[in-house]
């Protein structure tokens, strides 16, 4: 069914897109097992929920009312051009975690005119102010003015028990250098790259290690204001002189942070909504960042399972620096315990780190509970980055 | 089951690394020289003088006023200083004078000059690191100018432990669907380190925590395997897995069906019984029975006969009964062939009042057949003997 309603709207490839955008991941569940899982027509639109947490939905919507009654005006002079304001649409079935796709399409009743929407108040729940626009001036009476019939189709992703994980020491944004943030050379071609890989990524939770909150080496760009608010990631548990950091476009709670061998964690909670007939659900995440003591790994790693002891499901990300001869023994301590591998169990072992030349595997997410792992890899984005480790993403399911 | 909740720590085959067992050594340090030390201390950190005679240790980074090391190892003692384990909340230095080694401010201590001339300190509780085996003679020096030894120890070799160790006693296998296997291990104590429990891992993920070392594991989903280990988790933390293995299990087998009835001609308008004998399938007893009759379901149940009409004149039918096993879509199936034969047309060359029987000859006999009834004239190219 939504293979062939895609085809028949065109939008085929953008679903490829969707579906896809992890990269090079190793897909892990077969065939494509998506279902709907609600569908109907709420407040003018028609939708269809999806069992991954996309939601389209679609509706058409007919402005002016000649010759009856008035037309659209299209008197507003605008650079050579001439618009008329049509209003907006009416509010999405559901509110989207991210910004959604929108295609819209206009048919007008005389002349050329096309439908735009207004990216300054665009949001999760409405496209925003829709204008239509020609090359020719139209009064709005009923015999000059225009009809629009605006189609609107919209994608993207909504709270669901669905969320995308990433896992990325940024390296202090500098290659792991003990000299923090970007040098003025290269900062804009990478602050633009990286936020292009995030909003490209679509990415529910990020955790990070040796993060600072700054991008560049004079410490004047917040890497809140600069990067991760415009990425969609702007809640956080983090600090100014934070060394790991949690960013999720899901409210975060009860956040806390501590430290252990002059290293720091963090700890959140997430929310995931009930969905596809699954109970709601709280997850505990751990961003951790083990030392370069391999004496202490273990209790390291053992005092990181203790922190989540309590939560039913969780997610721990990490560098957790274990050596190739250890990392079987160590990451078998949080097996043990009843976690589930990213990198080494959902997909073959892959190493992250050097970046340039990976060959240790010390970049992983870790879960418990009824969580499915679907589609896994290692990102390869060296080149385009500033960090000497590689980012490991993950698609979970929270059952 | 149950999973324990409880957690693994790393595996302590080398006691050259801790954790230990026994975190705490309580020894007695005496003098390891008569000779009175000229000692400055020139620390960069100290103990800090509570209103006792306890000497606690500071938190006051960059190390220790006083280094322990194992053998002569500066080595050692730097790891030690380093790895700040000691714990001295309780611990009482004695003097060769009488009275208590008492200094009212750390500003006093450190620059303090002068004799001192330790007798004993007791109470240290210590953490060796880089032990290798058995006792080891401690030295406990002040630093400064003399970095002699002022008082020494002998510390017996830590209770270390080693991780336990599993063994996977039953091999691989092939298995029935919807079986149950025994598999079964067998577990080792490491040292000072006996088993408390094992962890059973179905394709790398665990499953329940048990006492038993076996487990009745129902058969996984038939055409499929599944590797199956499991870990020994010792009372002293750590951890150590068996060997994999790996359980295949067959699918379903498929039952079959044969039909006693034979192929046959049959008179039109009579009817046949066709029966059938099915035999289930491996795990996969016979669910029903179909009968398609010309391609035509006419029949599902358990029965395993059912009456058919003839074809029509002149038509063969296919009679196929199909075992529809209760497992995995598996169908066996069988078929035979049912046919009825043309009209025979009589051609009689002369009054029909005339003819007093008409014979055909039919399954290797001469059959008399009602000659009552008029047939008429017909001229008949495939006909049949008479």
């Amino acid at each position: 069914m939504a293979q062939s309603y895609l085809d028949k709207t065109g939008l085929a490839a953008l679903w490829a897109k969707i579906k896809n955008y992890v990269g090079d991941a190793t897909d892990q569940s077969g065939p494509l097992s998506r279902h709907p899982v609600e569908e109907g027509l709420s407040n003018g639109w028609n939708y269809i929920k999806w069992s991954d947490g996309i939601m389209e939905c679609w509706c058409r919507k007919i402005f002016g009312k000649a010759p009856e009654g008035n037309g659209i005006a299209i008197t507003s002079g605008w650079n050579g051009h001439y618009y008329g304001n049509l209003g907006k649409l009416p509010d999405y079935p559901s509110t989207y975690l991210h910004y959604p796709e929108v295609q819209m399409t206009t048919q007008v009743t005389k002349g050329n005119a096309w439908a735009t929407y207004n990216n300054q108040d665009f949001s999760y729940s409405n496209p925003g102010s829709i204008v239509l626009a020609s090359f020719s001036s139209y009064e709005g009476n009923s015999t000059v003015g225009i009809n629009a019939t605006v189609n609107a189709h919209i994608i993207g992703k909504i709270p669901s028990n669905h969320i995308r994980v990433m896992q990325y020491n940024v390296g202090r944004w500098n290659y792991g250098n003990s000299t923090y943030g970007l040098p003025t050379s290269t900062y804009g071609e990478k602050v633009a790259n990286m936020k292009n890989f995030f909003w490209e990524h679509d990415i529910d939770l990020l955790c990070m290690e040796e993060y600072y909150h700054y991008l560049d080496q004079s410490k004047t760009k917040d890497t809140n204001t600069t990067l991760f608010n415009k990425v969609e990631l702007s809640n956080a548990n983090d600090s100014n002189n934070g060394w790991s950091s949690i960013k999720s476009s899901y409210t975060l709670t009860g956040s806390t942070s501590g430290t252990y061998q002059s290293r720091e964690y963090r700890y959140s909670k997430i929310n995931i909504p009930a969905y596809d007939g699954k109970p709601a659900k709280t997850v505990g995440v751990l961003c951790v960042h083990l030392s370069n003591n391999t004496s202490t790994h273990a209790a390291e790693m053992q005092q990181m399972i203790n922190i989540l002891a309590n939560d039913e499901y969780a997610i721990m990300c990490g560098d957790f620096n274990f050596t190739n001869e250890m990392r079987d023994q160590m990451y078998g301590i949080a097996v043990n315990a009843g976690y589930k591998l990213v990198n080494g169990g959902a997909i073959d072992w892959t190493p992250t780190w050097p970046a340039d030349d990976p060959s240790w595997y010390i970049d992983n997410i870790l879960v418990k509970g009824n969580i499915e792992i679907k589609n896994a890899g290692v990102q390869y984005v060296y080149d385009d980055m500033c960090s000497d480790h590689l980012p490991l993403v993950a698609d979970l399911y929270i059952y | 089951m149950a999973v324990k909740k409880s957690y693994v720590a790393i595996n302590q085959d080398d006691i050259t690394s801790g954790p230990y067992l026994s975190t705490a050594i309580l020894f007695t340090a005496s003098r390891a020289s008569e000779t009175t030390k000229d000692v400055t201390i020139t620390c960069d950190a100290y103990f800090g003088f509570g209103g006792t005679s306890d000497i606690r240790y500071s938190t006051i980074s960059n190390g220790v006023i006083a280094w322990f090391w194992t053998g002569n190892s500066n080595y050692d003692s730097a790891q030690y200083k380093n790895h700040k384990t000691v714990v001295a909340s309780g611990v009482k230095w004695e003097r060769t004078s009488s009275t208590w080694g008492r200094i009212t401010t750390a500003d006093a201590w450190l620059t303090q000059k002068g004799y001192p001339d330790y007798k004993s300190a007791t109470g240290f509780s210590v953490t060796v690191k880089n032990w290798t085996s058995g006792s080891k003679t401690v030295y406990f020096q002040t630093s400064g100018p003399d970095t002699n030894a002022v008082l020494s120890a002998t510390l017996p070799c830590p209770d270390y432990y080693t991780a336990p160790t599993a063994k996977m006693d039953t091999e691989s296998q092939t298995i029935d669907p919807d079986s149950t296997i025994r598999i079964e291990w067998t577990g080792t104590g490491g040292t000072n380190n006996p088993i408390d429990y094992y962890n059973f891992f179905i394709n790398g993920n665990r499953q329940f925590s048990t006492e038993d070392d076996y487990y009745d594991m129902p058969a996984p989903a038939a055409n499929t395997s599944v590797t199956v280990k499991v870990s020994a988790i010792g009372a002293n933390y750590s951890y150590g897995w068996s060997g994999e293995i790996t359980i295949t299990v067959r699918d379903y087998g498929t039952p079959t069906v044969s039909i006693s009835t034979r192929d046959q001609e049959l008179k039109p308008d009579s009817s046949l019984l066709v029966e059938w004998v099915g035999t289930p399938g491996l795990a996969n007893p016979i669910e029903k029975y179909e009968l398609y009759y010309n391609q035509i379901k006419v029949y599902e149940g358990t029965d395993v006969s059912y009456e058919l009409e003839a074809p029509p004149v002149d038509s063969r039918y296919n009679v196929n009964v199909r075992a529809v096993g209760k497992n995995g879509n598996k169908v066996g199936q069988a078929d035979i062939y049912l046919q009825t034969k043309p009209y025979v047309w009589v051609v009689v060359n002369g009054l029909w009042k005339s003819v007093q029987s008409i014979y055909i000859f039919t399954d290797n006999e001469w059959k008399n057949v009602d000659a009552s009834e008029p047939m008429g004239i017909k001229v008949q190219t495939d006909w049949k003997g008479v």
